[in-house]
C-alpha cells in the first residue's frame, strides 16, 4: 500500500481548481485540507528558488507528506501522501504523476466549455485520479 | 497570408465586427422604441432587444478574450516541456523562441529593450515589466 491521500491543483493566485481526496481517507478530510493549505504556503517559498518545475517534498508531519509542482504559468499542484504507510512512492514515480497531471490539466483547459478560473472537471482528471488511487492499493 | 490560419483569423474578425453592428442596430432600435413608449410596463415586451443592446462586449473585448484564451492554452502546452523559467529574461526568451516558433512557425525577428531604439517592422508589440519595456517584432 503506497498511501496516496489526495491530489490538489491551485491557480496562480491560489484559487482552487481541482481537488480529490482518496475515499479511504474521507474521515480525515478537514485535516488533509488544512495540511494542503500549509503546503501551499511553502510552494511560494520554494518556487522562487526552484530550477525545475518539480519542487520536491514540501512539508511533512506525523501523518502526512506533501509534494509540490509548479508550472511555468504558475499553476500549483500538490500531492499528499500518507506518511505512516510502509512502502512509499519513489521520487521518479512522483515526478511522473505530476507530469501526467500537467498533461491532464492542459487537456482540460483546452475544452471550449471550460471557463478560466473555475473549478475543473474532466474525464482526464477522473481517469488520472482513478489510476492514482488504484496504484496505491 | 502564409497560413490558412490567417484566413480563419480574418474571418473571426469579420464575424465579431458583424456582431458589433447588430448590437449597435439593436441599441438604436431600442432608442426609438423608448421614445414611443407608453409606460414602464411596456418595456418588458422588448426584453430580448434590451438584452442584445446592452451586452457589455464590444468587438475589441471579444477578440481580446479569444486571444487570451487561445494564448493561455497554447502557452501551457508549449511550456510543458520547457525547463522552469525563473528570470524575466528567460521568460521573454522563451516567448520569442519556443512559443513564437510553435505558434507562427518561426522565431521573432527582433527583440529590443528600452535601452535601444526599435526599427519599424510589419508587426510589433510592446509590453512592460518592472524593469524594461520590450519591443517584439515579426510574424
Amino acid at each position: 500500500m503506497l498511501g496516496v491521500v489526495g491530489f490538489f491543483i491551485y491557480a496562480k493566485e491560489n484559487a482552487r481548481l481541482f481537488d480529490s481526496v482518496n475515499p479511504r481517507y474521507a474521515q480525515q478530510l478537514l485535516e488533509i485540507e488544512m495540511f494542503t493549505f500549509c503546503s501551499l504556503d511553502i510552494v511560494d517559498e520554494k518556487a522562487a528558488k526552484a530550477t525545475e518545475m518539480f519542487l520536491g517534498q514540501l512539508y511533512n508531519d506525523q501523518k502526512w507528506r506533501s509534494f509540490g509542482f509548479i508550472t511555468n504559468t504558475g499553476v500549483r499542484m500538490i500531492l499528499v501522501l500518507d506518511a505512516t504507510s510502509a512502502a512509499s512512492l519513489k521520487d521518479q514515480e512522483i515526478r511522473l504523476i505530476f507530469k501526467r497531471f500537467h498533461g491532464h490539466y492542459c487537456n482540460t483547459i483546452s475544452n471550449p466549455f471550460y471557463e478560466i478560473g473555475t473549478p475543473m472537471q474532466s474525464k482526464w482528471f477522473d481517469e488520472g485520479i482513478r489510476d492514482l488511487y488504484s496504484i496505491s492499493e | 497570408m502564409a497560413f490558412p490560419f490567417d484566413i480563419f483569423h480574418a474571418e473571426i474578425i469579420r464575424t465579431v465586427l458583424e456582431g458589433e453592428k447588430e448590437r449597435c442596430a439593436a441599441k438604436e432600435e431600442f432608442g426609438t422604441i423608448l421614445e414611443n413608449l407608453n409606460g414602464p410596463a411596456d418595456i418588458e415586451k422588448y426584453d430580448g432587444l434590451v438584452q442584445k443592446a446592452f451586452l457589455h462586449v464590444n468587438a475589441e473585448t471579444k477578440l481580446e478574450s479569444i486571444g487570451f484564451r487561445v494564448g493561455r492554452q497554447l502557452v501551457e502546452k508549449v511550456s510543458k516541456e520547457a525547463p522552469k523559467l525563473v528570470t524575466e529574461l528567460e521568460i521573454v526568451k522563451f516567448i520569442c523562441k519556443d512559443f513564437w516558433s510553435s505558434v507562427f512557425g518561426k522565431q521573432v525577428d527582433n527583440l529590443r529593450t528600452n535601452h535601444q531604439v526599435s526599427l519599424n517592422f510589419h508587426f510589433f508589440f510592446h509590453f512592460h515589466t518592472k524593469n524594461y519595456t520590450y519591443t517584439v517584432s515579426g510574424i
